[in-house]
Parts: structure tokens; sequence; C-alpha cells
């Protein structure tokens, strides 16, 4: 089983990527990688060769599902897996994303402090 | 036009009783063979009225005008042919009497005319067609008479022709009154759809608006939550007794805030029918222990205790455990808000019948009478002076009491003042085969 290493994150709230970063390399030892919009996302992932995506749901011009498509069409991240980070946490927007294949969705507002952790078990449940 | 061809159709019995009873009078006190072929040609312009009514109810809000305009003119043209059949009966029948006093066919046709002012006054032009027709028909009855014996102005037969005038400006009169009491009518319906559709329209304003709000709450709650949440884990750095306390107090209301928030999203998702619950079977005594466990910090911390009582095993009910235990979780808390210093709160799972009890009784200061409806409402507490001391804006028992109404369960309580009060969450226990079957999915 491969060990989760690098995770690229996309948000387009700075407030949050800060949180999200602090909380994965403080917690998890992960080595992240923060990108504001999915056109800075598709500009650096070839180069870091991120193992997962940590994708932000609503984001203007390019959404968290299309983010995760154009990816994937990238060099050696084809069947990279993702995890959704949503405001809109109704049922039907969970299971719409679980259903495209996403490993897991968390909602906002999320425990900073339980993220590692979190990822960590979307990663091992998939993998096993 | 659709409500007066209602009219048409829902008076059918009362148009047929006239005819028939007009047609037996007349046959039998006048000529038979002339009031039967007069009530044919009665007869057949109702029937055509009656297969033009129907095809303009099919019509059904259809808008296509060529269509609308070719069976308004034929309905047009059927009431002239119909007052005509009317109008020639009672000429006939004044006829056949001679140059005297009309009263029978002249209250004949009064009744016909005041029959359509009534009833068929939705649509003018037929209206006044009609009434033109009857007016013509009791016009020229008492003038034949006066031309055919020379009358005298002094004479029985002008008297019943001004008589016959006096008569139509009534029958005139009435129609005006009726056709008022029509528009108007139709005017506070108008007013009353649009009234609606406002009240509509603000509803779905409201909702989307609460639904944005909460939506939008939750990107900053996040930021905050996780600022405090990396400070408090003193992965920044460590903090002194003083800055724990303080940042305790911001993550504990963090929390609060998070929860009015989600509850705000919950009370919008039940009013627009968006909540989505799931139905697995659950085991009641494992829900118990669970609350017991996650609660019983929360309640020592308050200076309560959290006791178990009568816990029945083995019963398994349908039900969202996540929304059940949130559920639970409320109850306690405000058992904690509602209760005194060193009381005991406690938690009980009984059945009676076929259903299962969940019970959290504490010993408070109880409910007074006749308040369920407020104590169940949304954004309402019992004593509005109580919400500083108890804390949150009540929507939680508002909350409970739908959601568990989604998931097929009830909630009520019984409560005595200054002793406490008990709240029995309620379920259809599952069948002991169907839990096994429903575990397979």
């Amino acid at each position: 089983m491969a060990e989760l290493k690098r995770i690229l994150h996309v948000d387009d709230e700075d407030d949050i990527r800060f949180i999200v970063q602090i909380a994965l390399e403080m917690s998890g030892g992960y080595e992240v990688l923060s990108c504001a919009s999915g056109a800075e996302a598709l500009a650096q992932a070839e180069a870091f060769q991120p193992q997962l995506f940590l994708l932000d749901f609503m984001m203007p011009e390019m959404d968290g599902e299309e983010t995760w498509e154009r990816l994937s069409a990238l060099n050696g991240l084809a069947g990279t897996p993702a995890i959704f980070m949503t405001a809109k946490a109704e049922r039907s927007t969970i299971d719409r994303l679980s259903d495209s294949g996403a490993l897991g969705v968390i909602t906002k507002p999320f425990e900073a402090g339980e993220m590692g952790d979190l990822i960590g078990k979307f990663w091992t449940d998939s993998q096993g | 036009m659709v409500d007066y061809v209602g009219g048409t159709l829902r008076l059918i019995g009362q148009r047929q009783a006239i005819y028939l009873s007009v047609t037996i009078l007349a046959a039998t006190y006048f000529d038979f063979w002339i009031a039967m072929g007069c009530y044919s040609m009665v007869q057949t312009a109702e029937i055509l009225d009656i297969i033009l009514a129907r095809k303009i109810q099919k019509l059904d809000g259809e808008t296509s005008t060529a269509r609308v305009k070719k069976l308004y003119s034929l309905l047009f043209t059927n009431s002239i042919f119909s007052a005509f059949a009317i109008s020639f009966f009672v000429f006939v029948i004044a006829r056949q009497e001679g140059n005297i006093s009309h009263f029978t066919p002249m209250f004949f046709l009064f009744a016909a005319a005041l029959f359509a002012a009534m009833n068929n006054h939705q649509l003018l032009p037929l209206l006044i067609i009609r009434l033109a027709i009857y007016t013509t028909t009791f016009l020229a009855i008492p003038i034949i008479d006066i031309i055919e014996v020379h009358a005298a102005l002094a004479s029985q037969h002008w008297l019943q022709l001004f008589t016959v005038v006096f008569v139509l400006f009534f029958v005139v009169d009435s129609s005006m009154i009726y056709l008022k009491l029509y528009r108007s009518n139709l005017d506070q319906l108008e007013s009353l759809i649009d009234e609606k559709e406002k009240a509509t329209a603000a509803l779905i304003a409201k909702s989307r608006f609460l639904s944005t709000i909460s939506h939008e709450l939750r990107t900053p709650l996040t930021s905050v939550g996780g600022a405090i949440s990396l400070l408090g884990n003193q992965a920044m750095g460590d903090l002194s007794d003083k800055q724990k306390y303080a940042l305790g107090i911001a993550d504990k209301n963090i929390k609060n805030l998070t929860e009015l928030v989600n509850d705000v999203l919950d009370v919008q998702s039940l009013e627009a029918d968006e909540l989505v619950l799931r139905k697995d079977p659950v085991d009641l005594q494992a829900v118990l222990t669970a609350a017991q466990e996650r609660n019983a910090p929360k309640v020592s911390a308050a200076g309560r205790s959290l006791e178990m009582s009568e816990i029945a095993s083995d019963i398994h009910v349908l039900a969202d455990r996540k929304r059940l235990d949130k559920i639970l979780d409320g109850l306690v808390t405000n058992a904690i808000k509602f209760s005194n210093d060193k009381s005991t709160i406690t938690l009980g799972l009984s059945t009676r019948d076929t259903e299962a009890c969940l019970t959290v009784a504490d010993e408070g200061e109880g409910i007074p009478a006749g308040q369920e409806d407020i104590v169940f409402s949304s954004f309402s507490q019992v004593d509005a002076s109580d919400i500083r001391k108890a804390g949150g804006i009540g929507m939680g028992l508002f909350l409970a009491k739908s959601i568990l109404a989604k998931m097929g369960g009830t909630i009520g309580y019984e409560s005595t003042v200054g002793v406490g009060t008990t709240f029995t969450v309620t379920f259809k226990m599952l069948k002991k085969e169907k839990i096994s079957t429903a575990k397979g999915f």
C-alpha cells in the first residue's frame, strides 16, 4: 500500500488554504501544494505529481469536478483520486460526488484538527 | 366563457324541469301538437348548448384563439336559436289565446328572461341578444293585439303594453345587478389569486435567502474554527492557561454558531422538502449507551448527573442514526438548561405494544400545561426570559419533531411544574425477521 505523501489542495479562499496547509503538514506530515484556482493547479500539478487531490467543490470559473476531470488528463495523473470539500452539505450533493468516484466528501465547516486523520482514513479505506 | 358554460351544465336539471312543466301546461290547456313541436325545438337548442358547453370545458385553458372564437360564435348562434325557440313557444300560446290578457305566456316569458338575467349574465353579448329577442316578443304580443282590435288608449290592451314595458325595465335592472355582483366576485377572486402568488413568492425568496446565508456562513465559520483549532492544538506554539481559557470560549461558541447555522439550513431544507434522511435498522440499546457516553462529560461539567434506567435490549427501529443521536443530544442539552444544579437526568428505553420509547427525564422546573404547540414551534421558547439563561433560539425541538416525523417517529412530553419533564421519542419497532433482511442491504 502506497503511503500518502503529496496532496494537491485547490481552494479559492486564502484563509482555508492556509488552515488546511498548516493542519495537514502539522498533524499528518503531508506535503501539500496549495493552489487558488483550477488553472493554477493545472499549471503546477505535473511537476508536483500528487497522489491525491483535495478540491473545493464550489469555485469561480472552474469548479471542483471540472478541475478533477482536467487534472486527470495530465501526464501521470490519470486515475489520481480526489476528496471534495463543500459547504453545500445536502445529502444529495454528497451522494452525487460519491457516485462520481470521489474518495470522500468533507463538509464545511470541518474540524481542522481532525483533517489529517480524516484524509488518512479515506486514503487507507480506498487502498484496502 | 368557462363560467357561462359551467352554469349551462350545472342548471340542466332546473331548465329541464321548467321546459317540461311549461310544455305540460301548454299541451293540457292549449294545442297538444303545437306544444310538442315547440318543446322539441327548445330541446334541440338545449342539446346543442350542452354539446357546446362540454367542448368549451374541454378547451381547459387552451389559447388557440381560432378555436375559441369558433366555439364562441357557435354559442352565440345557438343562444339566438334558443331564445327564438322559447319566444316562438310563448308567442304561439299567446296567439292561441286570442286578443285577451296573456297572463300565462307573459309569465312564461318573464320567467325565461329572469332566468337568463340570473344565470346567463357572464357573457354580456349573449345576455343582451337573448333579452333583445325576449323584449321583442314581449312587446309584439300586446302590440299585435292593439293593432288587431284597434284598441283605444284607455283599453286593457294598452294597459298590458305599459305593464310589459314596466316589467322589462325590471328585468334589465336585475340583469345589471347580477352582472355587477358577478364582476365584483371575479375581481375579488383575482385579487385573492394575486395575493396568494405574492405570498408564495415571498416564501420561496425567504427560503432561498436562508439557504444562501447559511451556505455563505460556512466558509468563514470554517476559517475561524480552523484557526481556533490550530491554535488550541498548540501546533503553532505553546499557550498559557489564560490563553487556553480564552481560546476555549471562542471554540465553544464557534461550535454553537456552527450548530445554529446547520439548524437553520435544516429548517430550510425541511420547508423546501429537500431534507434527505436515511432509514437504516438501528439498535436502540446501542444508541442509548452511546448517548450516555457522549453526553456524560457535558452533564457532569454542568453539575448534574446522567443515569440510565429500564434499558430494554434487542430493540431495533428504522431511523437515521446520526439524526437520532443529534436529537438525543439536544434533549440532554435541554434537560441541562432547564434543570438545577445537582439534579439527575435519566435516559430510558422501554416498549409499549409495538412501539419503542426512548426517554430523557429531568428534575427541572417543568413546562406549564397547554404549551405543547409553543414548545414544538420554530423560533420559540416557552418563556422568552429563559432564552438568556438557556441560550439558543429554540429550533431544536421543532427540528426534532419534524425530522422524527419524516423518519416515522414521534416526540412528546409529560411534565409537572416544579417536579420535572420527561421527553419521549417513539418509534414503531422492527419485527425480528425484518432486521436481518434489512441489514443485508
